[in-house]
């Protein structure tokens, strides 16, 4: 039981950390249209600089200043780059935040190496905070948890109170009204932009040293983003919570357990199978072997009952 | 041609609501065979979405749309064009990547019966392009028929639009609004154009221009916050004192 | 429709050098950079009936491919053992056919929607695959991968395959008539429908036409090639692991694609050769080969969206409008400006990457044909001297690049 309610615990965590990118990701979508492929290559780029910054100064420094710098980057990304595609289409858009994803990986090989930068938790924060059947839970759990709460009463104060806010929410339930409302809409985008992949890189620096920092840790999050903002349904916030969440603990369940087909077999009272033959893993896999399949093979499941995704409303 | 059968169009109670909007609140119409109905109303009444409920680009909340016999409501708009009803939009919309020839072609092919064919060339459909070339004649586009179709200008454009609209041998046509945007001239030549096209054919039109509507229709429906308050010749909506008070009144 | 003709006299031109190449000489290297080129050639141009001409931009393209890879290594071996009595020379039917068959079945859930969502499911499905491909070592051979022998005795033509020439033929046949194959169905009525599609899905609906089923049956045709390709590519190297189901080779494939330009027949052709000539000789220059790469696809979507064959094809139009003399002067004016930076940018590249993945910094890096001490600052500021150098050069010929313009607009008023 015990086991079940850490993993549960963990897997919430981790599912806080996929919003923290997913929110971003959402709320460029629905305001630009564009699905940012780059946005977990700005996530690792969150903790690529805070690494740098805490070995230069402290975690705390990293902590502040990275997600700017982040930031920064991505409004000169929007600048001159997004806003030049832009009238090309979706597609090319989408395409250009490919290439962007690539160089990045490329460019974080070339400036810290292939292998994993030795970024750490902060001293401070690195003792068990509680334990629960003998299972320590560390204090930076607890820290990323309320950072994690910090930043979305934080975007909700931003969407309800202010005036960006309001504009970002009236796009998000009519897309074409923004035109309408003669704002800066560019300058709005950068912003946006900005801000989202900000975000983004705040989530980097709290994860990247409760993960691991090494160059494949952007695609290895894009994708499992990705899969989240479809299942959601795109463009849709809570959708996107609640996708988070849900792989979150899945996964982490997953690999919790373990017990395979043949074990199933057997405790229905059946002989156990031969495993012979092409496939014949079938009969041995974990549920832990299983967990990378199984947010791909949950998202082609929804598709197939529900195109739209779980709250999706949008046409793409 | 003008026959005195059954309607070409028959709609019955027709209800669509977006979320808490209703938007069509409870139409019945016929539009006979061959006839020129125009429908007219104030902005925001909702003749944009009564096309397209009919057009099978929005299914209705509830009601029945019958195309001859066919029961049409809530299919798809391919297999509602399929059946004999073609549409043209408000705001133009047509491939812009591709030649005037290719779109009136694309536009050609499944009432050429062409169909998803990969096997064999579409330069081979020999009726297909001879039809495609003497339509772009007809809408006035020959010398441009090479032409990327997003490098026209608007007129051309709007052209091309009806063009695709009227191509095949659809019975039923919509035209969403087909002047939107011309000048007094273009406006003069396009209402003798879609006389021409009309002639035979069942044909609906949403319009702004009041000379156009009433030089054009034998029918005009009024249509004011989702429902249609007359029906009638146009000298009959002109006399009808409910329809001076909603709309013609508001506009003098 | 002179261009079409210009491309085809180029087309053959190409080819019969193709088929004269490994005659002349017998070098290994050329002979297997020829195969490589037909099995690419083949790939994109699969590739771009979804991008170029549906407008349906996919992440697992690779998913095809690898089916008919896989499929092709099977096949081989067991021609090979006598289970299967056919001819070497048809393997690639039987790739065709896996990738078909793959093809229609992930497709009636891929195509559903377009756009973005469809790029999204398109990764989805590909990193399922790949997924599900490593937890099966049995069928996919796990890290070392599955291999198989093609040099059977039941062939066609009675050529053994063992040399790199023999096979070379065999794929360079399958190739082009893969490629005339699918130059013809992008002409066929379903080829201009789908272009419809790409412009405009919802017009199409109200032209009697369902844009699902065209989307389908479009990925289906780009299934298929991709699966010959991928047969074209078990023939040639023998091996195979799930790896080959993944992002890289999608990636690979859209970026040759792309670099090409999407909106013209045989762009991916131009795309294939330039990525496999960069990869084959970029890779043994630099380590830094990858990011060069990236940073030229950005330039090409960024600067150039229809590709390399568009800057080609835009040439001679430049050329007539400003004039031999026109050309040059700007040619003299960015040249400098241009080549100051990439000389920067290669050094501040080389000398980083040296740096911080070298086994020992101080080991001297060969650069532009000199021995340099990366951790010597001198180089460093060499490098960001020629960036800086370029900066400023840009700067100079953006202001210089107005000035005609307020020379020419008095003229034309004087002419009007």
């Amino acid at each position: 039981m015990d086991t079940f309610a850490f993993a549960v615990v963990n897997g919430l965590l981790y599912g806080m950390l996929l919003f923290m990118l997913a929110s971003g990701l959402t709320l460029i979508f629905s305001l630009m249209g564009v699905l940012n492929f780059a946005h977990a290559s700005f996530f690792m780029l969150g903790a690529y600089f805070a690494y740098q910054l805490s070995s230069i100064g402290n975690f705390w420094m990293g902590l502040v200043l990275a997600p700017l710098l982040v930031g920064l980057l991505g409004a000169t990304v929007e600048r001159y780059g997004l806003r030049v595609v832009h009238r090309h289409g979706h597609v090319a858009e989408l395409l250009f935040t490919f290439g962007l994803a690539y160089l990045i990986e490329e460019l974080v090989r070339l400036v810290w190496g292939r292998q994993p930068v030795p970024y750490r938790i902060p001293e401070v924060l690195d003792f068990p905070l509680f334990s629960i059947g003998g299972i320590d839970y560390s204090a930076y759990r607890a820290f990323m948890f309320a950072i994690a709460v910090l930043m979305f009463l934080g975007l909700l104060a931003l969407l309800k109170r202010t005036r960006v806010g309001l504009m970002v929410q009236a796009a998000l339930s009519h897309p074409d009204v923004l035109w309408a409302l003669g704002h800066n809409v560019p300058r709005l985008f950068m912003l946006v932009f900005g801000g989202g992949v900000a975000l983004a890189g705040l989530a980097g620096v709290i994860g990247g040293n409760y993960l691991v920092t090494e160059p494949g840790m952007a695609h290895q999050m894009g994708t499992i983003l990705f899969v989240i903002v479809v299942f959601g349904g795109l463009g849709s916030l809570l959708g996107a919570f609640l996708a988070s969440i849900l792989i979150g603990i899945l996964q982490t369940l997953m690999v919790a357990f373990d017990g395979t087909l043949t074990d199933l077999v057997v405790s229905l009272g059946a002989a156990a199978p031969q495993a012979t033959g092409p496939f014949r893993e079938i009969w041995t896999i974990t549920p832990a072997n299983l967990a990378p399949v199984l947010p791909y093979l949950l998202l082609v499941v929804l598709l197939i009952v529900r195109p739209r995704g779980l709250l999706g409303t949008r046409e793409t | 041609m003008m026959t005195a059968s059954g309607p070409a169009l028959s709609i019955r109670d027709l209800h669509k609501d977006f979320g808490a909007a209703q938007i069509i609140r409870g139409i019945s119409l016929d539009v006979r065979e061959g006839s020129f109905h125009a429908v007219i109303g104030p902005n925001g009444a909702g003749k944009s979405t009564f096309f397209n409920l009919i057009s099978g680009r929005f299914a209705p909340t509830s009601g029945k749309i019958l195309l001859g016999d066919t029961q049409i409501s809530g299919m798809r708009p391919y297999r509602i064009n399929r059946l004999g009803l073609s549409r043209s939009f408000q705001i133009t919309n047509i491939f812009n990547e591709m030649s005037v020839f290719e779109n009136i072609r694309c536009a050609l092919m499944w009432p050429g019966r062409a169909g998803y064919c990969f096997w064999r060339r579409a330069s081979g459909y020999r009726r297909i392009g001879a039809e495609a070339e003497r339509l772009i004649e007809e809408i006035g586009l020959s010398a441009r028929a090479g032409e990327k179709a997003g490098n026209l200008s608007y007129a051309e454009q709007r052209a091309l639009e009806v063009g695709m609209t009227i191509a095949g041998d659809a019975r039923v046509l919509l035209f969403d609004e087909p002047t939107a945007g011309m000048n007094h001239n273009e406006v003069e030549q396009f209402s003798g154009f879609l006389r021409k096209v009309a002639v035979g054919r069942t044909v609906m039109m949403v319009e702004h221009d009041m000379n156009v509507v009433f030089s054009l229709a034998d029918r005009v429906s009024v249509l004011v916050y989702g429902q249609i308050i007359a029906t009638g010749t146009p000298e009959e909506i002109r006399q009808d004192p409910a329809v001076r008070e909603a709309y013609l009144g508001a506009e003098a | 429709m002179t261009r079409s003709v210009s491309f085809l006299l180029l087309g053959l031109l190409a080819l019969s050098a193709a088929l004269a190449l490994p005659l002349v000489s017998d070098s290994r290297f050329l002979t297997l950079f020829l195969t490589q080129l037909a099995v690419m050639v083949t790939f994109a141009m699969s590739y771009n009936v979804l991008l170029g001409q549906t407008g349906l931009l996919s992440f697992g393209h690779a998913v095809y491919f690898g089916g008919g890879v896989f499929a092709a290594l099977y096949l081989i071996t067991a021609i090979g053992g006598g289970a299967l009595a056919l001819p070497l020379e048809f393997i690639p039917l039987g790739g065709a056919l896996a990738g078909l068959a793959m093809a229609a079945v992930l497709g009636l859930v891929s195509v559903r929607r377009a756009g973005t969502t469809f790029a999204m499911i398109s990764l989805g499905m590909a990193e399922l695959i790949t997924a599900a491909a490593m937890v099966f070592p049995s069928v996919f051979g796990g890290e070392q991968g599955v291999s198989t022998d093609r040099m059977v005795d039941v062939t066609l033509t009675g050529l053994g395959y063992g040399r790199p020439s023999e096979i070379y033929l065999l794929v360079l046949v399958w190739a082009l008539v893969s490629v005339a194959l699918m130059v013809f169905l992008s002409r066929s009525p379903l080829g201009r429908m789908a272009n419809a599609v790409r412009d405009n899905p919802q017009r199409v609906e109200f032209l009697g036409y369902d844009p699902y089923w065209i989307r389908f049956l479009q990925f289906c045709i780009a299934g298929t090639f991709a699966g010959l390709a991928g047969s074209l590519f078990a023939l040639t190297f023998e091996i195979a692991n799930a790896e080959v189901f993944g992002l890289r080779t999608s990636a690979n494939v859209l970026i040759a694609t792309y670099l090409g330009g999407i909106t013209y027949v045989l762009g991916p052709v131009v795309g294939a050769f330039v990525v496999l000539l960069l990869e084959l000789n970029l890779a043994r220059i630099t380590d830094a080969w990858l990011f060069y790469y990236g940073l030229l696809f950005l330039a090409i979507i960024l600067f150039a969206p229809r590709g390399l064959t568009g800057i080609l094809a835009e040439l001679p139009g430049a050329l007539r409008r400003h004039g031999a003399a026109g050309c040059l002067r700007r040619a003299l004016v960015w040249g400098p400006a241009v080549l100051s930076g990439l000389v920067g940018g290669v050094m501040l590249v080389e000398l980083s990457y040296h740096l911080s993945n070298s086994f020992d910094p101080s080991d001297p890096l060969r650069l532009f044909w000199r021995d340099v001490d990366a951790t010597n600052w001198g180089v460093w500021a060499l490098a960001l001297g020629a960036c800086a150098l370029s900066a400023a050069l840009v700067l100079r010929a953006r202001r210089g690049g107005r000035r005609p313009e307020v020379v020419v607009t008095p003229l034309v008023e004087e002419g009007s």
